[in-house]
């Protein structure tokens, strides 16, 4: 083998190990940002929007920006832009979880319900027909009136005995 | 004497196309940060927050494009932000329309 010739394999052995080399740089990075993409999509879910409208913008813009340049061969700033996506995409996360639920008031409201009329039921009226002051549940004589020791009777009507 | 007119014409055509670049794209990012700054004046940072958010940083990633003479990218990234600026005030003035209770 002419020295010539082995340079030229030296050369192509080089080109081939760097080709290689930025094809393992690349899978790592878009395994990176599909993991990203999903924990975008998290947070989107849980009200990112809403909660961390920052974080989230920022985290999509930069893994935009990672994929595109990703795709050009600028590894390096992709993966700064990858790295940038994953921690906004986390934070949008985190602070979503965090986030008191939307607060609805209701200005107007509708009119108060009428209140339930009260159950049916049995109303028992204390009556006292002679005026004796001796309830007629009590009353041994309630068509003549008399005295409480004599269970409203006339001290002479016998009703009225002990 | 027959290359040095077509080197000429080659030349001019090269200053002319790289010369239109920046200036793409400065038109763009400025076009964009007037509609981030309409889009602010209508209330969308109350009413819109994450389409101007999206805006904004899409403008910021387009400022860095231009920064590297990136400018095709930059003037695309730029458009981008314009949009979604736009969008944000749409948002907020629709909000802001909206009958008061």
């Amino acid at each position: 083998m002419t020295a010539a010739r082995r340079a030229l394999l030296l050369r192509a052995a080089a080109a081939l190990a760097l080709a290689l080399a930025g094809c393992n740089l690349g899978a790592p990075l878009r395994r990176d940002a599909a993991a990203t993409r999903e924990q975008i999509e998290e947070a989107r879910a849980a009200g990112a929007e809403r909660c961390a409208p920052q974080d989230l913008a920022a985290a999509e813009v930069d893994l935009d920006a990672g994929l595109a340049l990703l795709e050009r061969g600028e590894g390096e700033r992709a993966a700064a832009h990858l790295a940038e996506a994953r921690r906004g995409a986390a934070l949008a996360l985190e602070r979503s979880r965090s986030c008191t639920p939307l607060r609805v008031i209701i200005l107007d409201q509708p009119a108060a319900p009428e209140p339930a009329p009260a159950p049916a039921g049995v109303v028992i009226e204390q009556t006292d027909l002679d005026r004796d002051g001796v309830p007629d549940l009590e009353d041994r004589c309630p068509e003549a009136p008399g005295d409480l020791e004599h269970h409203g009777c006339p001290r002479d009507d016998p009703r009225g005995g002990r | 004497m027959r290359p040095l007119p077509t080197a000429l014409a080659l030349a001019v055509a090269l200053a002319l196309s790289s010369g239109c670049g920046p200036l793409r794209s400065s038109e763009a990012i400025d076009a964009a940060a007037r509609e981030i700054a309409e889009a602010r004046a209508a209330g969308a940072a109350g009413t819109a927050p994450y389409p101007l958010a999206a805006a904004e940083a899409s403008l910021r990633l387009a400022r860095e494009e231009e920064g590297r003479a990136r400018y095709g990218s930059a003037a695309e990234l730029a458009g981008r932000a314009r949009e979604q600026a736009a969008a944000a005030r749409r948002q907020a003035e629709g909000s802001r329309e909206e009958p008061a209770p």
